[in-house]
């Protein structure tokens, strides 16, 4: 039997097809404007993948921004509960999930005590400021003219971190030009934006009662100048990086999917 | 400023059309009668004070309206103005003209509303007013300001912080005669301590009679939707004194009664009962109809309609009103704020906190996570801060809170067994 | 030369201050030092890092005072370990919370509170000095000690005599060209915040002595006054001065608020004296604007001011809602008003810059 979790964010859609031994297809797309179109698309481009027709898929679970609109999705459920799913179905010992997704950052505790396996207990979720979230990275980026996807490999050249003290995302856009303007390296910023955007994500998990083993998800945890910055933070805990941690809340919503044709 | 009789026509007329319209809105639910009651008893009021001849008496959240009442005067409690404008949908214009004045888009919004209404000069114009350093910082400074434009006399009251201590009654009791005399020298007529004893008997009525109510909310399923119960704002009302408010806290006693006889739930099936702390978005009911109406989580009760005073000694108006001010939960240290928490999610069964925290309200944003840090030492109710904004329609994002609201119900349904998938 | 008097402090100050007195710290200037005297100890005024804000994050929102953050998390830290005890003023809603989160997680652990009135006529006075004695009581528990009412006399002497002092050297900004700057004025005001005050008051003659005589060899650039949110560090009039204008004279409370009025002195009741005394600092807080804009307009005046440079720290609701208000009665006044909007350090330096100079070109 199988089934489909479609993660409908603001910046990528991603569909996971789970079967018997687990994820038997994946798709990574960028989601478009017409929300429906990008959810068949990526359903279709992990069917392929599998080697399987929609007929083959028993139940489908819809989650992120665009859940709603998905209308082939049997059920919604939020990305909080899938992405937590997901990094315990990749990662059992988790207990606090960091996710950093393009429009909102959250921080997920979860627990497996009782009698039906994990649960979450408590989420913390960015206030309607973007300083945390993929969306700062991409504005700097562009002040910086950089591919967005170039910014963890050129951190990594960085050889002098600077400090980038500034929490909102406006002043520390006028700062990051200021530094530009000061001759500063590329790599040298990007490195303490990084920095900032760890320390923005740690207030968040801070307000959570942070358990060991910590998993990242989420589309900015590509990013390996960002990883790096994180896993510093919260060392020295046990952290987990998923292989694909774009996937995992898609992961999540295909295994919530079993769960409901199961019962 | 002179006013002159057109104007304040003109006021009144504007706030009457605004009214009808508002009552004319479409509502997820068949309010009560006693809440229908309760919001024409809050917009007479406000009409009232557009009159040739009334004393108005702006005041800020926690000055005692009894004591104003006892003057014959009418109190405008401005934010609670603020949420009526926003209901009916005048304060973008309102909140645009403080910001062009130059308030800062990071401040209480409840308070621009109003500065940008008397830039606008659609308020009735006031005698005098009253700030009290509770809730927030920005009252008495804005208070202040007002005086000066408005050339009237603006009064002080400092509630001290060490509410418990024994000292603080007096010092408060002190605060409030003198303001009481002043005021009263400000309308021109001499202060009748009978008068004010017989308001402070008919407070007394009205909170019996809201404490029954409140009891009878602890009923499960829950006999009244927390979207109508919200606006009663019972610990705060500018009504308190008021004859209204003991005919329209009676009948709503009355109204709990019979549904409760009658077996009528509020939400049907309740599936959660919820504690909402703070106020609620005035722009529309979409929040609480989306928790109520589709995942049937009813809000049993709400930190707003907290009575913790005892009952006033008539013959001691000023000190009994000063015990009432420091009765408050918010006043002093966040322990406080947290046994009272603690109390309700208890009295009222509770399966999950949502505690609101509107951008720019620092009092009760501060407060947050040391109440839920507070919480969790002693029970295990999960406890969740809203990001969500009281009067500007213009900073809400339905989807954003609708994911949260989402989540949130998840994680109680996840608590109770086989409501939710496990994996 | 006389700078050479604010860095030997480490040194110079143990022949006036035993090395065994304990220090109390405060954060806001409606806190009398005079009773932290009283009870033998000597105050420290807290006056933030200046460094990203981590830990403290997780008891507080991020949209509140970030100089409140800043200090909680210095707490959190340990910085403040060397204090024996700090004392939180009821200024604002940030310190409230302050108060209850240094509770929970910080260092001292002696905190205590002081609940302060937002106006000073007689009832608000007397309601402050119960608030004063409450606290007075609190410390003689916590620290062992007895605060008498010479003790509290002789402090008011000391601190009154830093006050007259302050005001001298205040008084040699009203020159054309001043000899010393704003930064070095700063920096002079929160070393005596942090000093014995008999040491503070000796090298305050000397510095007078050698500054009364100096000729300033500042530029004669616009004269500006700088008002709004507390500064922890002098690196806004550094900014300001770098770019051509002068400093003269700041409303802040790590500038002129400090010494703004001395103490009734041998007043038979010295705790009412204090009360009104700390209650007249015409501070944003205070909700009386008409007493606090005749003190801002009595002070441009004074010092033959150009423009002014009103500061405000994000989320200070008190200047955040007090701005437009003095903004106004400066511009019917006739002075021009710079707003800067900051974090609890400059971060957005280049923004800054680029608003100052404009303004300095204008006044120019």
């Amino acid at each position: 039997m199988y089934t489909a979790g479609i993660d409908i964010g603001s910046v990528s859609t991603e569909v996971v097809i789970l079967g018997e031994g687990g994820v038997k297809g994946y798709s990574v797309l960028d989601s478009q404007v017409d929300i429906e179109k990008t959810a068949e698309e990526a359903l279709d481009m992990a069917l392929d993948m599998a080697r399987l027709g929609r007929k083959d898929v028993a139940y489908s679970v819809a989650t992120g921004y665009g859940r709603n609109n998905v209308h082939y999705a049997n059920k919604q459920v939020t990305e909080i509960t899938c992405h937590a799913m997901g990094a315990h179905y990749l990662f059992p010992n988790t207990r606090t999930i960091i996710d950093i997704g393009g429009q909102d950052s959250k921080a997920v505790a979860l627990t497996t005590d009782g009698p039906s396996g994990p649960r979450v207990v408590d989420f913390c979720m960015n206030d309607k400021c973007a300083a945390g979230t993929g969306r700062f990275l991409e504005v700097m980026a562009r002040v910086l003219d950089v591919d967005i996807k170039e910014m963890g490999p050129l951190s990594q050249k960085s050889t002098k971190e600077i400090n980038i003290s500034s929490m909102c995302t406006v002043f520390a856009e006028s700062e990051v030009i200021s530094l530009i303007h000061q001759k500063h390296n590329k790599e040298d910023i990007i490195s303490g934006l990084h920095t900032a955007i760890a320390r923005k994500v740690l207030s968040l998990v801070q307000r959570l009662d942070i358990r060991e083993e910590v998993t990242l998800t989420g589309g900015v945890m590509k990013n390996v100048g960002v990883v790096e910055k994180l896993q510093q933070e919260l060392s020295p805990r046990k952290i987990n990086l998923p292989e694909e941690p774009q996937i995992v809340g898609a992961i999540g919503a295909a295994l919530l999917a079993r769960k409901y044709v199961c019962s | 400023m002179t006013i002159v009789e057109d104007q304040r026509k003109r006021q009144r007329e504007f706030f009457t059309l605004q009214f009808q319209k508002r009552l004319k809105r479409p509502r997820g639910y068949s309010p009560l009668k006693s809440s229908q009651a309760r919001e024409r008893a809050m917009f007479r009021l406000l009409l009232e004070s557009f009159r040739e001849g009334s004393s108005v008496v702006w005041k800020s959240t926690f000055v005692p309206s009894e004591i104003i009442y006892s003057l014959g005067a009418i109190p405008l409690y401005v934010e609670s103005f603020s949420a009526v404008a926003s209901a009916v949908d005048i304060c973008p214009p309102m909140l645009d003209t403080s910001e062009r004045c130059g308030y800062s888009r990071d401040s209480c919004t409840f308070l621009r509303a109003v500065l940008g209404a008397s830039h606008k000069d659609i308020l009735p114009r006031p005698d005098a007013l009253v700030s009290t350093s509770y809730y927030c910082d920005g009252d008495p400074k804005i208070f202040d300001i007002f005086a000066e434009e408005y050339k009237k006399p603006h009064f002080y009251l400092h509630v001290p912080y060490a509410a418990e201590a024994g000292w603080a009654i007096e010092a408060l009791a002190e605060q409030l005669e003198e303001v009481t005399i002043e005021l009263a020298k400000v309308m021109g007529k001499p202060f009748d301590k009978e008068r004010l004893s017989e308001i402070i008997q008919s407070s007394n009525e009205a909170r019996r009679y809201l404490l029954r109510a409140n009891e009878l909310r602890r009923h499960v399923p829950s006999p009244m939707l927390g979207c109508e119960a919200i606006d009663y704002i019972a610990s705060i009302t500018q009504l308190w004194g008021s004859p209204e408010l003991v005919r329209i806290s009676r009948l709503l006693c009355e109204e709990l009664e019979e549904r409760i006889e009658k077996g009528v739930a509020a939400v049907d099936p309740e599936q959660f009962r919820l504690l909402w702390c703070h106020l609620r978005p005035y722009y529309n009911d979409e929040v609480f109809n989306y928790l109520e109406g589709h995942h049937k989580a009813v809000v049993a009760f709400e930190s707003v309609n907290l009575i913790t005073w005892k009952e006033m000694d008539p013959e001691k108006p000023f000190r009994s009103l000063a015990e009432k001010l420091l009765a408050n939960p918010a006043i002093g240290p966040y322990e406080r704020m947290t046994r009272e928490v603690a109390r309700m999610i208890r009295d009222y069964q509770i399966d999950g906190v949502v505690w609101m925290s509107p951008w720019g309200c620092r009092h009760f944003n501060s407060m947050a996570q040391l109440v839920k840090d507070g919480l969790r030492r002693e029970l295990d109710v999960p406890f969740y801060i809203l990001d969500l904004e009281c009067i500007d329609k213009r900073n809400y994002s339905k989807e954003q809170v609708r994911t949260r609201l989402d989540a949130f119900i998840e994680v109680l349904g996840g608590r109770k067994e086989g409501c939710t998938p496990q994996v | 030369m006389w700078k050479e008097y604010l860095k030997e402090d480490s040194r110079g100050v143990l022949q006036y201050a035993p090395v065994d007195r304990g220090k109390i710290g405060y954060l806001s200037i409606h806190v009398p030092e005079e009773i932290i005297l009283g009870a033998g100890r000597l105050p420290y005024r807290l006056l933030g890092r200046g460094k990203p804000v981590k830990r403290a994050s997780a008891y507080l929102p991020k949209t509140f005072d970030p100089s409140v953050l800043d200090s909680l998390e210095g707490a959190i830290e340990g910085e403040y370990g060397f204090l024996e005890g700090v004392i939180v003023a009821n200024v604002s809603d940030a310190h409230r919370r302050l108060y209850d989160a240094w509770r929970l997680c910080g260092t001292p652990k002696n905190v205590f509170f002081l609940d302060v009135p937002k106006g000073a006529d007689a009832l608000r006075v007397k309601t402050f000095s119960l608030a004063l004695s409450a606290l007075m009581r609190e410390m003689e528990t916590a620290l062992d000690v007895r605060i008498s009412p010479e003790g509290l006399r002789e402090a008011i002497g000391l601190c009154n005599e830093t006050r007259v002092l302050l005001q001298r050297l205040a008084g040699l900004r009203r020159q054309k060209r001043p000899p010393l700057s704003g930064h070095d004025f700063f920096d002079v005001v929160s070393w005596a915040q942090r000093n014995d005050k008999s040491y503070v008051n000796q090298k305050l003659r000397l510095i007078l002595q050698e500054l009364e005589m100096a000729r300033g060899n500042g530029t004669v650039g616009p004269r500006l006054m700088l008002t709004g949110s507390p500064l922890g560090s002098p690196e806004l009039i550094s900014l300001i001065e770098r770019l051509g204008a002068q400093v003269v004279c700041e409303d802040l409370c790590t500038g002129m608020q400090y010494f703004s009025d001395l103490v009734e002195k041998d007043s038979p009741e010295p705790l009412n004296a204090l009360a009104r005394r700390y209650l007249d600092i015409p501070t944003a807080r205070m909700a009386d604007t008409r007493a606090r804009w005749g003190y801002l307009h009595k002070m441009a005046e004074e010092y033959d001011v150009d423009g002014v440079v009103y500061f405000t720290l994000k989320f200070d609701d008190i200047y955040l809602f007090e701005y437009p208000f003095i903004r106004n009665k400066f511009q019917k006044a006739g002075y021009r008003v710079l707003l800067i909007e900051a974090e609890n350090f400059l971060t957005n330096v280049g923004q800054i810059e680029t608003r100052v100079q404009a303004f300095t070109e204008m006044l120019g």
